[in-house]
């Protein structure tokens, strides 16, 4: 088996006039968790279908698990799962025939696994499909998607408009479904706590382009968030290195994962009275990175994400 | 023990689980022999994910404070009693060192943060059971 688990060079993609993927070259190696962030429409759902082969890039090369996604889309879809909030699950199907269906569909399915995890979720196998609330449908969904033993496991969104209480047995059922050996896993959600948990690397994905791409634990030990108070308004200040910048009044905050003594040196030089430098968390960082992605245009929906 | 990490929390998850082992070890709370749980468990209870668990583990043995024997699993150090004073100092020293960086940001001298210690230290409310040397006693 490969050791790299999905790789897109240059992979662009398009629906009509809106550009879904605008030159996204990624890796994904064997035995890794990749979170990816970014608001609705950011790419993030095209990006998993162009992983499985049900879509197919306009231009560039994907390779999942080895294969190509065009010539041998039945070579992948064997070996990879996709769990979406739209994953085919047949409306008029109890629970236990929907299982015995997929079971029958892939040839590397583990009733073991698929008992374990009916156990796990508590899921009830009488009733049909439909009358299945969103929490209990997700958790099908994830039964399915872990039974069936894909070597890379994409999950999109999987939490989302779930209840809390049954989020976390989501999420635990998606931590434990992490395979511990070789197996890769694409976690997609705008949840960013979630994410913290679940993966070893975040990408952010804004306007179909990656604007940020590191190990959480890189990110973590890099970025600083920088606060200075001012004698009278902030002033304008112009740095390359500090990042989603927001002035209120006297005070200025940014943060910064790199040159954070010069972006100190700047803010004193320009009469800052007070700077304070302090370690910040990763949503302060994705925050910023895709607030200052969307300061060219003019878009206010970074706040939704600030309010998960 | 980690069913309470803080992803938002600056500090990585792996090294809030190898603090929270390290603050047991310092209390005694956690001795030399005990046993931790395996990855599988660990990243269970922490709701991490196993690489996540595997690295904390790997840290743990790097600093010396847990052994693995392949196949029984992973243990405190025979040595981790003896640390356990060391390790409280580390935690003590962080706290003065958390102090000093305050002090340092509002440029105040050693000798009036020395001063606002000793005083701290005689307020009723703050009042702690500060060991005193026999010729400090007036």
């Amino acid at each position: 088996m490969s050791r790299v688990a999905l790789n897109f060079v240059d992979v662009h993609r398009h629906f009509g006039k809106k550009v879904a993927l605008d030159g996204v070259s990624l890796t994904v190696k064997a035995g890794e968790v990749l979170g990816m962030i970014g608001r609705n429409g950011a790419g993030k759902t095209t990006a998993l279908r162009l992983a499985l082969g049900t879509l197919h890039p306009d231009s560039g090369t994907i390779r999942t698990l080895g294969f190509d996604t065009v010539s041998q889309g039945m070579a992948v879809r064997t070996r990879v799962s996709l769990l979406s909030e739209e994953s085919a699950l047949y409306e008029d199907l109890t629970v236990d025939e929907m299982i015995s269906f997929a079971a029958s569909l892939h040839p590397r399915w583990d009733d073991d696994l698929s008992d374990e995890f009916r156990e796990r979720l508590h899921l009830d196998l009488s009733p049909k499909i439909k009358t299945l609330s969103r929490g209990d449908r997700a958790k099908v969904s994830l039964l399915l998607a872990v039974a069936a033993r894909p070597q890379l496991l994409l999950l999109d969104d999987p939490t989302a408009g779930i209840d809390p209480l049954v989020r976390r047995e989501v999420l635990e059922g998606i931590l434990d479904a992490i395979p511990s050996e070789g197996g890769s896993v694409i976690y997609a959600s705008h949840l960013i706590e979630d994410v913290e948990r679940v993966a070893d690397r975040v990408l952010v994905l804004d306007a179909g382009k990656i604007v940020l791409e590191r190990s959480i634990e890189q990110l973590k030990h890099e970025a600083r968030r920088v606060t200075a108070v001012f004698e009278n308004s902030a002033p304008e200040i112009v740095h390359d290195a500090a990042l989603g910048v927001r002035r209120r009044g006297r005070s200025f905050d940014a943060v910064a994962l790199d040159r954070i003594d010069a972006l100190a040196g700047t803010l004193r030089q320009a009469g800052a009275r007070d700077v304070l430098v302090s370690p910040a968390s990763l949503e302060d960082v994705l925050i910023a990175c895709l607030r200052e992605d969307a300061s060219s245009g003019d878009r206010e929906d970074v706040k939704e994400m600030s309010h998960v | 023990m980690f069913s309470d990490l803080k992803p938002a929390d600056p500090l990585p998850l792996f090294r809030q689980i190898v603090e929270r082992v390290r603050q047991h070890v310092a209390r005694g709370a956690l001795r030399a022999g005990d046993r931790l749980p395996t990855i599988r468990e660990l990243a269970r209870e922490a709701r991490v994910n196993r690489n996540t668990a595997a690295r904390a583990i790997q840290a743990l043995e790097a600093e010396n404070l847990v052994v693995t024997r392949v196949g029984r699993g992973t243990f405190i150090a025979p040595t981790a009693d003896e640390r356990s004073a060391e390790l409280r100092r580390i935690d003590l020293q962080r706290a003065v060192d958390e102090v000093l960086r305050v002090a340092g940001e509002q440029g105040v001298s050693r000798k009036e943060l020395l001063r606002m210690i000793d005083s701290r230290s005689n307020e009723r409310h703050v009042k702690v059971a500060l060991v005193r040397q026999p010729e400090e006693v007036s």
